[in-house]
């Protein structure tokens, strides 16, 4: 019966037929793209490497193979998408989820979603309409710009929109009952849900066309003054957000419990947003007007406002082909013609609000790009939770895309039909053998009518995808001119996943060598290029790198670690590797070593340290791939520990000094009532250099500039604001902190004023408030309630205060040209005389502050007598040939009192220094070191040429230099008489001959020369090239007259001060057993022993990890262990067995049941529906 | 053809004489319009010589404003703002093509503040016909 009907209809057929020809042809290009065994792999694809495994990880709310465990609460949401992906890898007989069915199954239904989409609107647009917009809507840079990670969660929306449109559409008109639209929306919504709660910025461009579509029904109804389309569409929008939130509970559920705890205030946090502004500008470089009317401004397409990526594989040739570039002007010509076409009211209504969808959009996908990225600025700034968008052009170009591409496909299909009706009248007129054969009927009009539009059809398409061709060339997986994610996967790393799954691993796998700490990507020569590392992709077993998902404790132990294996101390790699649950170390040669962009260290290194320690051994091998195991025992993800080393939270860098005690480390918290102190063996806390403090302190000259200034009418807010500020200054501190700053301010409206020859009248006023307010710092300073030797203060002030003094000197130093009064002149010196005391008052700081370089202070507390002051080694200065130099003597100073200090243990990470003397509470500490050897090697006199003609050098390098460290540049001048610059430039290699201008990466003016005290420079390296020189050049090709140049390391040791508690009770620890119950559960049960002691579970900590027993009024304290793990203190033994849980996952069964029933009701709606239309 | 080569002088004042009574008619029946308009004009144009007002109005701007004055005063048909489009369009495709990609960008920008009047105004149009 059906067949029957369908055949009758012809257009149905013939709608039938383009759509199996066209999966055809998708099905031969896919094919033809992926030949045997190539796969779409890595990158951020998230395309699993064994889908059937990856699905099954989805389903807990915790993923334990990865590093040391992370949530995956919020990633329920992909498991629809994982699951699709597993049903085609079953079909292509491929464990990887990027296989060619997979990229068939997408392009085919964004088509079939757009042929949806169209037929939808067959009777308002025509019939020609339907055959264009899915070819547009499917072939374009925008769906495109993904393919090569297969960006199903955006493109699982993009047809989600299309088919939502149609029914909304139809609802609107009384085509189709709200509740049936509802229905079927729900179902839409549950399988294209946009992937995890991460995919949730991808509804931008759905959110923009429901809110224009809101906007315009709603001025349509006030207008024509008849409210039930609007009563429609808002009943509609009302059902389908509850039933969205309704159906998909299994995900937001879960995720709403996590967000609960903190996840959610990353979204409203200023820090978190204002890094991120940067990176939303550069997005939105080339996201001009202009070039999104041109469907391009693709982020990747550009290096800059100005420049075309030259390393994207078509960009270049779309922004600089002349002809290509041309057509690309037509697009919006051809979508906005559309508005003169149209011709009913439906077509009219449906042109206007794709045009203003189109240009509503517009303004979201520039985001801040002028002239209105102003707008998305403050929306990003203002808006609670718009920090989502980070990616405004791929957020939003849905909407824009599809808007311009019906608008354009509006316009084609009416000028085929119009061509096609001129076409029949001339064959009319001027073919006689038509006429005949029309005469005969062989021939209709609507025959050639319709031949006509299939031609001229085919012509527009065919031109569409010669625009596009590149679309269908492998090209478009190429990240990367030289990089794709079309790989073939080796085969030693499948042989690595069968041995892994077949032994039955339960500890963690280390990766080795570490990944590029720049980039943090698991880059292999065979092609793969990902942020998630290969193995923990492909292999489901616990590995662990540096990748990017480490938290910082967690980065700073792996870092121990592979240091360790570097540098062969094996005692502390079996420490390390015991604590951090590590049992095997897998080695790959096969990274990409030879890539010039990672600093990757050689694989040969660490496989030779492995070989030579005595406790690890090579287990197998696989091509390129080496397994090493640890033989020792350690112990099992659950167990039970005694002491702690107690280190402040944001002092985790301690655990480097005191890891070889091998005790647990405590992060404390703010409320000491959650720390078990009967526990805490160790306390230890870090101090800062004091006097580093004015060694790194780099001065500027440059003041504020003001816009408005005291003779500007607006002053009068200004002075107000200054007054309401100053009054609730309470301390002296603070008075003296809120004067500076007005002292600053002020200075800047003076040094304006006298550029701007303003009148004095204003300038003076301004002079005397700044002497008032200096004068005022002055008294506070000597009022008593200030330390002369107060580092920090110092720094303040003389960063406040020197660029006040270096523009004031200038300017008295003209006025003795007469070029102000002499009040003026008075007035200026007055402030220098007053700074001039405050400085006097930080003599003690500031005179011969060359001493800081070698006498190094810290305030410390001394909590007790057995306390030692630990200084960390790491930190320490090296000398010439590479020795680290230790302190020649050290002391505690307190009230006059010098006591000396011991050194009682040295390892080779710290340095244990006892009091000969005790000595309790705040006191100062003073370490001094011998003078440092001179790091410059002179390496003679030459010519070198730069810009403005050729130049006399005396140069040299820095021995040892290290990129990680600040050094000062000494230049002792032998004659004052001669104008010298100072080049510090980075090299490649050591006293590499120039190819080009003499330029540095820091270029200096050495003024003034003076010849008893020389001219100093704090360098700050800038690059990761590996060598530095440093040339002092004259302006002419005369030699410069240097007596020395000196070059030594800035060193700010890292002290901490430990109290060792000697509890001399060895707790007899109970025996933990436990069992996996699953990812997300463990049941533990103990044997004999005594409390308190810590249970420690050895995966990441977070707070929704719950210990819970039989009795359930017995309440444990939850902390973090080493930095990264769970500990929970265990005060009796009640409870024998008890439960380790992570409750997100009891949400999810809740929010299944949820979902389960809603789209219950919502499958017997549709069947309902559609039984009752048949 | 032959008309004009004939008598060209006749043809062209005829000519002149229906255009200017065109344009006459046009004004009178926009009289207040214009009026309005220029007043909008000197308005902008004395914008960028007060304090502070200078700091964000640039020329640009009250080009684009003069421009965008005359699509909501004058209410021109979508066909004449079309032109106007096509004609930014084609000058950016040009000055885009002679890699003087700012000028582009700006012209870009003119025909974005054009569409975005223009289709404001076809709508309300749209819907207040309807409402008729």
């Amino acid at each position: 019966m059906w067949k029957s009907k369908i055949f009758k209809d012809k257009f149905l057929v013939s709608v039938v037929g383009y759509l199996t020809l066209a999966l055809a042809g998708f099905w031969f290009l896919t094919k033809s793209w992926f030949p045997q065994g190539f796969v779409i792999a890595g990158h951020d694809s998230g395309l699993a490497l064994d889908s059937k495994k990856f699905l099954e990880s989805r389903l807990w709310a915790w993923d334990e193979h990865l590093n040391f465990g992370q949530d995956n609460a919020l990633n329920f949401g992909s498991i629809i998408l994982h699951f699709i992906d597993y049903i085609f890898s079953a079909l292509a007989k491929s464990e990887f989820a990027g296989n060619q069915i997979s990229v068939f199954f997408w392009i085919a239904i964004i088509f079939s979603s757009a042929l949806t989409f169209s037929l939808s609107l067959k009777k308002s647009l025509g019939k020609t309409f339907v055959f264009i917009f899915p070819v547009l809507a499917t072939f374009n840079f925008y769906i495109f710009q993904s393919m090569f990670m297969l960006e199903r969660a955006k493109y699982g929306l993009f047809v989600a929109t299309m088919v939502f449109l149609a029914i909304i559409l139809r609802v609107i008109k009384k085509k189709m009952g709200v509740f049936q639209g509802v229905c079927l929306s729900l179902i839409l919504f549950f399988i294209f849900n946009g992937g995890s709660l991460w995919g949730l910025p991808l509804y931008g461009g759905l959110l923009v066309i429901v809110s224009v579509l809101f906007i315009h029904t709603l001025v349509w109804s006030v207008f024509i003054k008849k409210m039930d389309q609007l009563k429609r569409l808002v009943a509609f929008l009302l059902l389908v957000s509850l039933g969205f939130i309704l159906i998909n509970s299994y995900t937001i559920l879960p995720s709403f419990v996590k967000f609960t705890y903190g996840e959610a205030s990353s979204l409203f946090n200023q820090e978190t947003i204002a890094p991120n502004k940067a990176w939303l500008d550069y997005i939105s470089q080339a996201s001009s007007f202009i070039n999104i009317f041109r469907l391009q401004g693709i982020p990747d397409w550009y290096d800059n406002k100005y420049e075309i990526n030259l390393n994207h594989p078509y960009a270049a040739a779309y922004t600089t082909d002349k002809l290509l570039v041309l057509v690309s002007f037509f697009f919006p010509v051809l979508a906005f013609l559309s508005f003169l076409l149209a011709k009913t009211v439906t077509q009219k209504r449906l042109i206007s609000f794709f045009g203003l969808v189109v240009l509503i959009s517009m303004i979201f996908v520039a985001g801040t790009h002028p002239p209105l990225g102003f707008i998305y600025n403050f929306l990003y700034e203002n808006i609670p939770g718009f920090a989502i968008f980070r990616t405004p052009f791929y957020k939003f170009g849905s909407a824009f895309f599809l808007g311009m591409i019906f608008l354009i496909s509006f316009t084609l299909s009416i000028l085929i039909n119009s061509f096609s009706g001129k076409i029949i009248s001339v064959i009319e007129n001027n073919l006689n053998l038509i006429v005949w054969q029309r005469k005969q009927k062989l021939l209709s009009s609507k025959i050639i009518f319709n031949l006509a539009v299939s031609l001229l059809t085919i012509v527009v398409i065919s031109s569409w995808f010669y625009y596009h061709k590149v679309l269908f060339s492998p090209q478009i997986f190429n990240w990367q001119k030289a990089n794709t994610t079309k790989i073939n996967i080796p085969n030693y790393t499948k042989d690595f996943k069968t041995w892994a799954e077949s032994n039955n691993i339960n500890g963690r796998i280390l990766l080795l060598p570490p990944l590029d700490e720049g980039w943090r990507v698991d880059s292999y020569n065979w092609g793969y290029w990902s942020l998630s590392s290969f193995p923990s992709m492909f292999v489901f077993e616990n590995t662990i790198a540096n990748d990017v998902s480490l938290n910082q404790a967690e980065r700073d132990w792996l870092w121990e670690l592979y240091t360790s294996i570097e540098q062969g101390r094996e005692e502390r790699v079996l420490i390390l590797s015991k604590k951090l649950g590590i049992d095997f170390f897998l080695v790959r040669r096969d990274i990409s070593i030879e890539n010039p962009l990672f600093n990757l260290k050689k694989p040969e290194i660490f496989e030779g340290m492995l070989d030579s320690f005595n406790s690890i051994g090579r287990i197998a091998s696989f091509g390129e791939w080496t397994v090493f195991r640890v033989n020792i025992e350690r112990p099992g993800k659950i167990y039970a520990a005694s002491y702690l080393v107690e280190i402040p939270r944001d002092q985790f860098f301690l655990y480097r000094d005191l890891a070889e005690s091998n005790n647990i480390f405590l992060s404390s918290g703010k409320k000491k009532e959650d720390i078990p102190n009967e526990l805490i063996i160790r306390e230890a806390k870090s101090y800062p250099c004091k006097s580093c403090l004015i060694e790194e302190l780099e001065t500027n000259t440059v003041l504020p500039r003001i816009r408005v200034l005291p003779n500007s009418p607006l002053y009068l807010l200004k002075k107000i604001r200054e007054r309401t500020e100053l009054l609730p200054a309470m301390d002296d501190e603070e008075k003296v902190s809120v004067y500076l700053g007005f002292t600053m301010r002020r200075a800047g409206e003076v040094k304006q004023m006298l550029d701007f020859r303003e009148r004095e009248k204003y300038l003076l006023d301004d002079l005397k408030v700044i002497n008032e307010y200096l004068a005022i710092v002055n008294q506070l300073l000597f009022s008593g309630s200030f330390q002369r030797d107060n580092f920090e203060q110092a720094k303040r002030m003389i960063q406040v205060l020197h660029p006040i003094e270096a523009n004031f000197r200038i300017e008295v130093d003209k006025a003795r040209s007469g070029t102000f009064s002499e009040s003026v002149v008075n007035g200026l010196t007055d402030v220098l005389w007053q700074i001039n005391r405050i400085k006097k008052f930080y003599s003690f700081v500031f005179e011969d502050a060359e001493r800081w370089a070698k006498e190094k202070i810290f305030d410390i507390n001394i909590p007790d007598s057995n306390s030692q002051v630990l200084l960390g080694t790491t930190y320490l200065p090296f000398d010439n040939n590479g020795v680290r130099v230790f302190p020649k003597e050290a002391f505690l100073v307190k009230d006059d009192e010098r006591v000396p200090l011991e050194i009682t243990r040295r390892s080779e990470d710290m340095l244990e220094m006892t009091p000969q003397k005790s000595l309790v509470g705040e006191t100062r500490l003073l370490i001094i070191f011998e003078e440092l050897e001179n790091r410059f090697n002179f390496l003679g006199y030459k010519t070198e040429d730069v810009p403005r003609g050729t130049v006399g050098c005396y140069y040299g390098s820095v021995k040892k230099f290290n990129k990680t460290i600040y050094y000062r540049i000494k230049v002792i001048a032998a004659n004052a008489n001669q104008v010298l610059k100072l080049f510090v430039k980075e090299d490649r290699e050591e006293n590499l001959p120039l190819t080009y201008f003499l330029k540095g990466q820091r270029e200096i003016d050495i003024f003034p020369i003076l010849i008893y005290k020389p001219f100093q420079f704090i360098y700050r390296p800038t690059t990761t090239l590996e060598y530095l020189s440093i040339y002092v050049c004259t302006e002419s090709k005369e030699l410069p007259e240097i007596k020395e140049i000196f070059v030594e390391e800035i060193f700010s040791p890292n002290v901490a001060v430990s109290r060792a508690d000697n509890k001399s009770i060895a707790y007899n620890l109970p025996q933990v057993h436990y069992e996996r119950i699953n990812p997300v559960k463990y049941n533990v049960s103990f044997d004999g022993g005594e409390t308190p002691f810590i249970l420690v579970f050895n995966e990441r900590y977070d707070p929704l990890w719950k210990i819970k027993g039989d009795d359930d009024t017995v309440q444990y304290k939850h902390f973090v262990i080493d930095g990264y793990s769970n500990g929970w203190k265990i005060e009796s033994l009640n409870n024998t067995k008890l439960t380790v849980e992570y409750t997100p996952q009891k949400f999810f069964y809740s929010g299944i049941i949820i979902s389960f029933t809603v789209l219950v009701i919502v499958v017997s709606g549709i069947i309902y529906f559609v039984k009752r239309k048949s | 053809m032959q008309r004009r080569i004939t008598n060209p002088k006749k043809f062209i004042f005829a000519n002149f004489s229906v255009i200017e009574q065109r344009v006459l008619l046009w004004m009178l029946a926009r009289r207040y319009r214009i009026f309005i308009f220029v007043s909008v004009i000197i308005l902008l144009l004395i914008l960028p010589t007060l304090p502070y007002l200078n700091l964000f109005i640039d020329k640009n701007l009250i080009i684009f404003l003069i421009f965008l004055s005359f699509i909501v005063i004058f209410s021109p048909e979508t066909k004449l703002i079309l032109s106007i489009v096509s004609v930014f369009l084609v000058l950016s495709m040009i000055f885009y093509l002679v890699e003087e990609t700012d000028a582009a960008e700006l012209l870009g920008n003119y025909v974005y503040g054009f569409l975005f009047a223009g289709t404001v105004l076809y709508t309300l149009k749209l819907f207040k016909n309807q409402h008729k």
